[in-house]
């Protein structure tokens, strides 16, 4: 790998984090197209980058204060029991699995929860009575948009924790956060609201990359070097990501989020018919 | 308020393995092939696959001392199933 490579990946790594951090993903999902399509890195080179991408980018926004009164710890703790377990399994499956069905595994995922994402845009989940109690999973946040207090309750918990599995496979099968799955879905199956479901997310999918990170790092899929650029990018741009989340619109973050999820399925469709 | 001390070790470890992958990366560019690059730089990338682990131990320590006791069996079960991956991925490794 030339040595010019390092800044662009630098690069690379510092638009994942700041997209990442905004949208409560690990930034896995820009980092791996960009990694894959533009540098024409090996998909499971890129995988175990973007994987170290995720640990930086979750660490960096746990530091921070901006999106602490957002992040639901107990219920974040609580989904990571089925994430790690789906982390490992897909670790463990990535061999058996052609990179083919991959891709369209993953085209398919992204598809789906961007048309559920794009028909509930005007959908809110807070609950503008403050005095209705938030349940043992649920919360309440001050919102500046409502400019109120609010209250969620947590809806489907079975629903939540399948989801969570489901995104740690992801995590462990593409080196993403699974953070492109929980966010969306949580948000529109379980009453989450959405920047409750992005700051919570975002802070715990360094704990789900745990379930797939030592069997990439013990097979020798992490390239030190370029994990370590792609790393220093992220931990810059992430902290741009967190400044700029709670002056972001909901209805805003949705729409950037189904466009992502809607450019990563056509682009991961296409990578499977020619694959 | 002991959420402060929690964000202070996760600041700690952020800058540790920021600044460990940060010079790591600046050996392997004087010098590629050097030792000192490829140690540094996997024991920066060690650093941040722990820092979760990491959060997740102050956390569990936080509960305890608040005796938020189905909080503190989460993040058991939790370190358990983080033991259970690192024993799998030191057998095949």
């Amino acid at each position: 790998m030339p040595i010019e490579t390092i800044p662009i990946i630098m690069a690379a790594g510092a638009l994942a984090g700041g997209f990442g951090a905004l949208l409560g993903l690990g930034g896995g999902v820009f980092l791996i197209p960009l990694l894959n399509l533009g540098l024409g890195i090996d998909l499971s080179v890129a995988s175990g980058i973007s994987l170290m991408g995720v640990m930086a980018t979750s660490s960096s926004v746990a530091t921070g204060s901006a999106n602490r009164d957002v992040i639901n710890l107990r219920l974040g703790i609580l989904l990571q029991i089925p994430a790690i377990a789906g982390g490992l399994i897909g670790a463990e499956t990535l061999e058996l699995l052609s990179p083919r069905t991959r891709s369209t595994i993953f085209a398919s995922v992204t598809g789906v929860i961007a048309m559920i994402m794009i028909t509930r845009l005007d959908r809110r989940n807070v609950i503008l009575d403050a005095t209705i109690q938030p349940g043992a999973l649920g919360g309440t946040y001050y919102e500046e948009e409502s400019g109120q207090h609010v209250v969620y309750r947590l809806r489907r918990l079975p629903a939540a924790l399948g989801i969570s599995f489901s995104g740690g496979v992801l995590s462990g099968l593409l080196g993403i956060g699974g953070g492109v799955l929980q966010v969306p879905a949580l948000n529109a199956c379980c009453g989450i609201p959405m920047r409750v479901a992005a700051a919570t997310t975002a802070a715990m999918i360094g704990i789900t990359a745990l379930g797939s990170a030592p069997i990439y790092y013990s097979r020798g899929r992490i390239v030190a070097p370029l994990a370590a650029a792609a790393v220093i990018g992220v931990l810059l741009g992430s902290r741009v990501g967190i400044w700029m989340s709670p002056r972001a619109r909901a209805r805003w973050l949705k729409l950037l989020m189904a466009a992502v999820l809607v450019t990563l399925s056509i682009t991961y469709f296409y990578k499977a018919f020619t694959l | 308020m002991t959420g402060h001390t929690s964000r202070l070790l996760s600041a700690a470890t952020v800058a540790l393995f920021g600044v460990t992958l940060g010079l790591g990366l600046f050996l392997y560019l004087l010098a590629p092939s050097s030792a000192a690059a490829a140690v540094t730089l996997n024991a920066g990338i060690l650093i941040l696959i722990a820092s979760p682990a990491v959060r997740i131990v102050v956390a569990t320590a936080e509960e305890i001392r608040r005796r938020d006791w189905s909080f503190v069996l989460m993040t058991a079960v939790i370190c358990a199933e983080l033991l259970f991956v690192v024993w799998k991925a030191a057998a095949k490794g």
